[in-house]
């Protein structure tokens, strides 16, 4: 036993030794052996582009913006990976953690960017963004870069606007004689007049535990106001969390289980089985993000006589909230630029198409969803729900991201569980805000033994009121 | 009651049981040829036979995952065997010194989840160099190694000694004792393990996803699961995948089948 | 020198990373950040008062238990009833095993379907025949989404360990039991006393897969609830991908992955005990 068990770890340190030395480490993208440009000018210079595009039509679409790029720029060739989404989440902390990361990357904004953004690994691109009279900033919609910065740096650009609503089957509203509610309380004497044994007032899907936090994140916003949450979130801030309106938000999502508004165990129910619910007409309301429009409308997987039956309106106002009632709630996911590439010039040059009005209005045309690019949407190439979306965006006071997307990663699932419970009636709102203080306090505690004070969430500006 | 009656009977609910296991299935391949109301009616039938599903699972590349999936199946299973066995050989017949020690190491394998290794491991090929193919072989060579050789071992035990002694008497090696004694007879065992490998590689997920960098390596999983978009997923389309997905290893277990039995019949084992 | 190949590899693909992943529990950091903090036992003793590393224990518990009891009965059932060279068992068996060769995604999906509360089949069917008060929210319920997701998984699997046995059953010389059925034993005699003994090993090989398996499981619990609702069906598995890929705590994540690693050696050694039993008895 003991010469097998040495000439096995002598082998196996040989057989290591020779792989490490023997080989050029580190290619970037994973070992995919890419040409790389040599001294000569001879071949193109190849980034790797990760993306969660991986279905129809947002691949298609971003092949065509890739071909018509390299067509006008034969230095530069783009090999576009698509990942599915939830996959993608493990495959590029991975490949971050090993040091090969991909030239741009997809990603969401908030937390998880800033996540990103801590160890160094992304490219700050602020002076681009501020060239030739900050040509670039201007063409971006809206205030969205906001949430790509962090202590004065920009790191990327946002690109999809994707908001959340009250969805409504307009034919059960005029049935009732409902109109869509402004306030809360209108809202819950809404719910409670379109109830009915075979119909819930709203479909909720929360198998995946983010859709029942829509409603927390909501109510917390509507009742103390974008700029407390976001100091409030701050992993490096205090995390007392010791405004009543934390345990009020949670509570008026309580009782509105308690109301009996959802459908049976939306905690076992999928978000594509809540769609189902809404356009069978089993639900008169559905709470969901604005990706959603394609699978109602025309060509959707909603029946035919559902296309023309539905409308939205945004969360109502809480009465006396502190929050602008008339905020929008979204998240803006984007493409950055890795730290470590090679070729950050051309990785510029590539993301600055992207987000040109030519390459907006061309992704627009085909996937009919909302890109945060000044004059992309169209009346030419967008539908009337899609005009509506973006002239609603632009006229928003502010777009409020999601809680889970502004909390510290860990800290957001705590919420997520938390909400989760709550739907089931299994934990207090009090609990929950007390596994959020502990889960901070952790989280603090590290980011400090990590050293850096740096890392605080740059305040956005005042809300205004 | 005869014997006939009641071999009859039994087999009436095994054959019971098994529409009940194959139900899923059976829903699959109906499924995908449905052109819509997967979610809303689950168990209606096609309208008529739409093979949109199966054009646009085809328009998704399936052919050239099916591919890939291929090559890197019969690879690996191929040189699973090849090393399993003989240690499998010598865990069963060979006494040395820290052998339930050493198979004790190997076991240990059987428990590790993918996802436990999957960062040292990424490191470990982005060191080596290599990409695609490789990078995945290994692992799943090395993965599929502890069952491989527990179930040959537990077989080679039940070989009859006097098999080995004869041949050794013969002047054989230990390398030709297992591949022309131990291995014949053992093939249900082989089959065994070829199937289940096989069916496991197929559709591993985890190490395909992370270690494959380009998409033109991906393999079935990966590709299936292109098909779920970030909101809104073409479930139809999966179902085709599914389907075309399940025939090869469908047929593979069909071939195996015949072997498993043959060990049976041969009554080589007396 | 038979075993040298086998664990060369075995070291160097499994081995070597394992180590690694055991070294990092030791810190706390973040894939995405190359500073990495000392912890020493930090993480294992915030494991101890960890309440959800509880409920996944329990949970794997369960899922060991569970599994064993409904696999293993009903593979030995038909590996014994369906296990002969005629062509119509062939036929079944095919049937039987085939569930383990479609995707574990897909898998997921149509028994997500026909567990759904509001469209699903089983609902569906218990109010057809009138026991409503039968119908529940399945995955959706904290109290049945494990057992949901085992009956599944036994669905899956069974047909494979029916394979395993059969393996072991065709070793059994024919004549032994030509010998009983002349002697006049019963079916259920023949199998209590000669089959189930001469089966012991593989029985065992059987029930260590079973084990070994519902230690690792994870795909089909993360395609179908993801460990909810509010981690009721959380095992250490899918705890540990969340910790290391959602909440980003890599060191914390390879302290759960190395108590699975310590689960598996007990596991390991019982059963290198038990059959080393069983050659010192032969």
């Amino acid at each position: 036993m003991r010469h097998l068990t040495v000439a096995l770890w002598a082998s196996a340190a040989i057989l290591a030794t020779v792989a490490l030395g023997g080989c050029p480490s580190g290619q970037p993208g994973g070992g995919a052996v890419t040409p790389t440009t040599g001294e000569s000018a001879g071949p193109a210079v190849e980034l790797q582009m990760w993306t969660i595009w991986s279905a129809e039509p947002r691949k298609s679409a971003l092949d065509q913006i890739v071909a018509n790029f390299e067509a006008a720029h034969p230095g530069i060739r783009i090999n576009v990976v698509p990942t599915e989404p939830d996959a993608y989440k493990s495959r590029i902390r991975v490949v971050t953690g090993s040091g090969s990361p991909p030239d741009i990357f997809f990603v969401w904004s908030g937390e998880w960017l800033h996540n990103f953004v801590r160890g160094d690994n992304v490219l700050p691109i602020t002076a681009e963004l501020d060239a030739n009279n900050s040509e670039w900033r201007d063409r971006v919609m809206g205030d969205a870069l906001k949430w790509y910065t962090f202590d004065g740096e920009t790191y990327g650009i946002p690109f999809l606007r994707q908001c959340t609503f009250f969805f409504y089957n307009t034919q059960l509203f005029e049935r009732d004689n409902v109109q869509p509610p402004a306030t809360w309380n209108e809202f819950l004497a809404a719910c409670d007049t379109l109830k009915r044994p075979d119909v819930a007032p709203i479909a909720l899907g929360n198998s995946v535990k983010w859709p029942a936090h829509h409603y927390v994140s909501c109510l917390w916003q509507r009742l103390m106001g974008q700029d407390q949450l976001v100091s409030d979130f701050d992993p490096l801030g205090p995390g007392a969390y010791d405004d009543p309106g934390y345990v009020k938000g949670l509570q008026m999502f309580r009782d509105l289980v308690e109301r009996g508004v959802f459908n049976r165990a939306p905690n076992g129910t999928t978000r594509e089985n809540a769609r189902a619910l809404f356009y069978t007409a089993s639900a008169a309301m559905f709470y969901t993000g604005t990706w959603d429009l394609n699978a109602l409308r025309e060509g959707g997987e909603a029946p035919e006589d559902f296309w023309d039956t539905w409308d939205w309106f945004n969360f109502p106002a809480v009465e006396g909230g502190r929050g602008d009632q008339q905020a929008l709630h979204g998240g803006a996911d984007g493409y950055v630029i890795s730290s470590k590439t090679a070729h950050p010039e051309e990785a510029i040059t590539f993301l600055k198409y992207l987000n040109s009005v030519e390459a907006a209005q061309l992704f627009v045309e085909q996937c009919k969803e909302l890109v945060l690019v000044n004059g992309a949407v169209t009346e030419q190439n967008a539908d009337e729900h899609l005009l509506r979306y973006a002239r609603q965006v632009e006229a928003a006071p502010t777009i409020v991201p999601w809680a889970d997307t502004l909390l510290e990663r860990s800290v957001a699932e705590v919420l997520l569980d938390g909400c989760q419970a709550l739907v089931e009636g299994s934990i207090t709102p009090e609990q929950i805000m007390d596994n959020m203080r502990a889960r901070q306090a952790n989280v603090k505690r590290h980011l400090q033994e990590l050293g850096g004070s740096s890392m605080e969430v740059e305040t956005p500006e005042n809300e205004a009121g | 009651m005869s014997r006939r009656l009641a071999a009859r009977l039994s087999d009436a609910f095994y054959a019971l049981l098994a529409l009940i296991f194959m139900l899923p299935l059976i829903w699959t391949v109906v499924g995908s040829f449905r052109a819509s109301g997967l979610r809303t009616e689950p168990w209606g039938l096609p309208e008529r036979l739409n093979l949109s599903n199966y054009a646009a699972a085809w328009e998704g590349k399936i052919g050239v995952y099916l591919l890939n999936s291929t090559v890197v199946t019969v690879i690996s299973v191929l040189v699973i065997i090849a090393l399993s066995a003989p240690a499998a050989y010598a865990f069963a017949r060979l006494r040395f010194r820290g052998s339930s020690l050493m198979l004790g190491f190997i076991l240990t394998g059987l428990l590790i989840p993918a996802h436990a290794v999957l960062i040292p491991l990424y490191q470990l090929n982005a060191a080596l160099g290599v990409g695609d193919y490789l990078a995945i072989i290994g692992p799943y060579v090395a993965f599929g190694l502890p069952l491989s050789v527990l179930l040959l071992r537990a077989y080679f035990v039940e070989i009859p000694r006097e098999l080995m002694e004869a041949a050794i008497m013969d002047g054989a090696g230990h390398m030709r004792i297992l591949w022309t004694i131990f291995m014949p007879i053992a093939k249900p065992a082989v089959a065994t393990v070829a199937i289940f490998q096989a069916s496991w590689i197929w559709n591993e997920l985890p190490f395909a996803l992370v270690f494959i960098a380009s998409g033109s390596h991906y393999t079935l999983p990966i590709g299936l699961l292109s098909f779920r978009g970030e909101h809104i997923t073409d479930w139809g389309a999966i179902l085709a995948g599914v389907t075309i997905s399940v025939v090869p290893l469908m047929v593979l277990y069909l071939l195996f089948q015949k072997h498993i039995v043959r060990g049976l019949t041969a009554g080589a084992v007396k | 020198m038979l075993v040298l190949p086998a664990a060369v590899v075995f070291a160097f693909y499994i081995t070597y990373p394992l180590l690694h992943t055991i070294v990092l529990s030791a810190y706390s950091w973040s894939a995405l950040n190359p500073v990495r903090t000392w912890q020493g036992m930090g993480n294992y003793v915030e494991l101890y008062h960890d309440p959800v590393l509880r409920v996944a224990l329990i949970n794997n518990g369960l899922w060991i238990v569970l599994s064993l009891v409904l696999q293993l009965p009903l593979a030995m059932l038909l590996a014994l009833g369906i296990g002969s060279a005629l062509r119509r068992h062939r036929m079944l068996r095919t049937l039987f095993f085939s569930p383990l060769i479609v995707p574990a995604v897909a898998v997921g999906l149509i028994w997500q379907l026909f567990y759904e509360p509001n469209f699903g089949a089983l609902n569906a069917l218990f109010e057809a025949i009138g026991l409503d008060g039968w119908t529940a929210g399945w995955l959706g319920d904290p109290k049945l989404a494990t057992l949901c997701i085992i009956i599944v998984s036994s669905w899956r699997y069974t047909g494979f360990h029916m394979m395993i046995l059969l393996a072991g059953l065709q070793a059994i010389p024919d004549d032994i039991y030509e010998a009983a059925r002349i002697d006049g034993a019963s079916a259920w005699r023949t199998f209590w006393h000669i089959t189930l003994p001469l089966m012991k090993r593989i029985v065992l090989v059987d029930a260590l897969l079973i084990t070994v398996g519902s230690v690792k499981i994870f795909d089909l619990i993360w395609v179908m609830t993801e460990g909810g609702p509010n981690r009721a069906s959380e095992v250490l598995a899918t705890y540990m991908y969340r910790t290391a890929f959602s909440d980003d705590r890599m060191g914390y994540a390879a302290a759960i992955a190395t108590v699975m690693l310590v689960l598996t050696l007990i596991a390991t050694v019982i059963y290198v005990r038990l059959t080393g039993q069983e050659e010192a008895e032969a």
